[in-house]
């Protein structure tokens, strides 16, 4: 007869051998990244052969492959920090105002807004690719990181506007009405005493706003034409370039390099996150 | 500070939470608002307070309409049911929070605080946060907040009731010592009616968003204008018995199914005349029947059941249909099923119309 641990720790064994084998795919998958790019060779597809930092150099030369010349990496990089960081800016300011109004103030329309708001969400946004690469043309914003901004805002704003909606939903009408009467306008209550408390969840959306804008890809690739002003994402799309003379070792590193900050968010945070619930069904 | 209410009216959609309240509260009263819960007695604060603005009515504070002022500028110190306490600031960043809107100098709001804390006897907690004191504490540093600012006004909703007894019963005097120590008109919202008797100068009695009643703890006591207050005012409640009015000549009778009372006359001349079989509700209170001999003019009842309330016992007499409660003293003996007699002390009777529960009393 078999007792009840026994089944218990039989059955938690066979679902982390399942867990195993189901990411098997994705370790491998980093794993050939990481030894792909400190390596020149590899052996049985992911142990490499010979260290070498080679594949890194993008770090500190010009690189060419075949005939192409790619600019270095460095304001790369800081127009990705530029755009990424200006979403999130944007994002979370507008989330936070447009968040409370929807949680603490009734005006007309406001049914139908927080209605709308999850069907914008899903709405695809390369559907709308022609149409914004008119209307960023005809204000003068086409080719500029600053359009770039203003279409992922506007593209993730319902969503952070929902989550941050959420937040203030918990937050007692008490407290907000003790700060009124302790002397403060709506205005100070908000930041003094209301923002203070869902920390957490600004946290959450400016995370999640910066991870997309980190990860933007179609809409730097569309509406950017000057190499000067490409995102990482649309470097390492050019770095594959034509096929021809890919070269994995470089594209590995610079995979990689690209994913620094995603990692150390996620490190960083990681325990945070865990503890947030997300509200927002509630009205 | 003088407040008055004028024909205050608060609806949410179509429900009257608050309907046509009138009400004066004089400069330096200490007014309870009394009232079973839902009855609008936190609505009507809030509206004191500039939180809600009333749909019709008037809000005057001395001689000012205030319907339009915001609840920032009508210096007022609140003290919530929940506390409210700001849960990312210290103790003492939030009794200082007033203050620091004001901008008051750092050395002058940190005398101020100091000073109050000691009055709160809540030093000690200074530097914690709020998640990190009792409750009983946690009221008292909401009450340091509410004061700090100096307030013209002060209003309390339900401020003792998350407290346990012992708390309670200090913190009732405590308040009503700082409140007449101050001179500050002050507002208690409450649903318990020992609080209010104890701590106030004036009890303004709510139901279903009217006000029922205004007066000193004794004169609702001791005259309740109708069924409602009699019966609210009080614990344990007044016995209420139906009984048809008969008269003869001056002799007034109460003829209930089991039993049937005389007034004697110089009681039955305080109320006013009824029409001869009218039914009417007579209204006595547990502490203004005794038991005894048996005896004419007296209700035969039998024992029900004997409930110990540590000073007295409350007995539950069963009178054809009716119960009847009786207050006596430690030592009664009775036992379920005994059969006693009831004493009425004829002077605290009282008789209300059956049909409007008003009150039959003649006014003096
Ligand atoms: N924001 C609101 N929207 C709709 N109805 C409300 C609102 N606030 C209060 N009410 C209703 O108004 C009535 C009075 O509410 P109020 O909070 O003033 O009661 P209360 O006397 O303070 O009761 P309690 O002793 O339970 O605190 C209640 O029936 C309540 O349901
Ligand atoms: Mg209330």
């Amino acid at each position: 007869m078999k007792n009840g641990i026994k089944t218990t720790s039989l059955s938690r064994a066979a679902i982390y051998i399942l867990l195993i084998i189901l990411s098997l795919p994705i370790l491998l998958g980093y794993l050939w990244l990481f030894s792909g790019s400190i390596s020149d060779e590899l052996e049985f597809g992911i142990v490499p052969k010979r260290i070498t930092f080679e594949n890194w150099r993008f770090l500190w030369s010009d690189i060419t492959i075949g005939t192409k010349v790619f600019p270095n990496i460095w304001p790369i990089t800081l127009n990705s920090l530029l755009l990424s960081g200006s979403i999130t800016l944007l994002e979370v300011l507008i989330s936070l105002l447009a968040g409370y109004a929807l949680s603490r103030m009734n005006f007309p329309g406001r049914n139908f807004i927080l209605k709308t708001t999850i069907i914008l969400h899903a709405f695809p946004g390369v559907a709308l690719l022609i149409a914004l690469y008119y209307v960023l043309n005809y204000i003068g914003m086409i080719d500029k990181i600053a359009g770039v901004v203003l279409v992922k805002v506007a593209l993730e704003l319902p969503m952070a506007t929902w989550m941050i909606k959420g937040f203030f939903d918990e937050i007692s009408w008490e407290i907000e009405w003790a700060a009124y009467m302790d002397g403060c306008s709506r205005l100070q209550a908000w930041y003094k005493i209301i923002l203070p408390q869902i920390k957490p969840g600004i946290a959450a959306v400016a995370l999640f706003a910066f991870l997309a804008g980190w990860s933007e890809f179609i809409y730097s690739y569309t509406f950017i034409f000057s190499s000067e002003n490409y995102t990482l994402a649309v470097f390492l799309k050019n770095l594959i370039g034509d096929f021809r003379f890919l070269d994995y070792g470089l594209l590995a590193a610079a995979g990689l390099f690209y994913m620094i900050p995603v990692i150390a968010f996620f490190l960083i945070s990681q325990k945070s996150l865990a503890t947030i619930k997300f509200g927002g069904i509630k009205r | 500070m003088e407040v008055t209410m004028m024909n205050v009216v608060k609806r949410f959609g179509n429900f009257k939470a608050v309907d046509n309240l009138s009400l004066t509260i004089k400069d330096g009263e200490f007014v309870a608002l009394l009232g079973p819960s839902g009855c609008g007695k936190t609505t009507t604060l809030l509206m004191l307070a500039g939180i809600y603005k009333p749909d019709a009515g008037e809000i005057i504070f001395d001689d000012k309409i205030v319907n339009d002022v915001l609840p920032k500028d009508r210096n007022i110190g609140m003290c919530f049911q929940s506390y409210a306490l700001y849960p990312h600031m210290t103790v003492e960043q939030n009794i200082a929070f007033p203050l620091k809107l004001k901008k008051l100098p750092k050395k002058v709001i940190d005398e101020k605080v100091r000073e109050i804390a000691a009055k709160f006897r809540i030093e000690h907690l200074l530097k914690r946060y709020p998640g990190q004191i009792s409750g009983g504490q946690q009221q008292r540093v909401a009450l340091a907040r509410a004061l700090i600012k100096e307030p013209n006004l002060l209003l309390l909703d339900e401020p003792l009731s998350n407290l346990d007894a012992g708390l309670r019963i200090s913190m009732r005097a405590e308040i009503k010592k700082l409140q007449k120590e101050l001179g500050i008109t002050t507002v208690f919202v409450t649903h318990d009616q020992t609080e209010a008797l104890s701590m106030s100068d004036r009890i303004a009695v709510m139901n279903k968003g009217k006000l029922q009643a205004i007066g000193t703890p004794e004169d609702l006591y001791m005259r309740p204008k109708n069924m409602f207050i009699a019966g609210f005012i009080g614990n344990p409640p007044m016995n209420f018995l139906e009984v048809g009015y008969i008269m003869d000549g001056d002799r007034v009778t109460l003829k209930g199914k089991n039993f049937e009372i005389s007034l004697p006359e110089e009681i039955s001349r305080t109320f006013i005349k009824k029409q001869n079989n009218e039914r009417i509700v007579m209204g006595i209170r547990p502490e203004h029947l005794s038991v005894g001999a048996e005896a004419p003019n007296t209700i035969k009842g039998e024992i029900y059941v004997v409930e110990h309330l540590g000073k007295d016992k409350l007995v539950d007499v069963k009178v054809g249909d009716d119960r009847i409660k009786v207050l006596t003293g430690q030592d009664f003996e009775g036992k379920m099923g005994d059969t006693v007699n009831l004493h009425l002390d004829f002077k605290n009777v009282h008789l209300f119309d059956a049909a409007d529960g008003n009150s039959m009393k003649r006014v003096a």
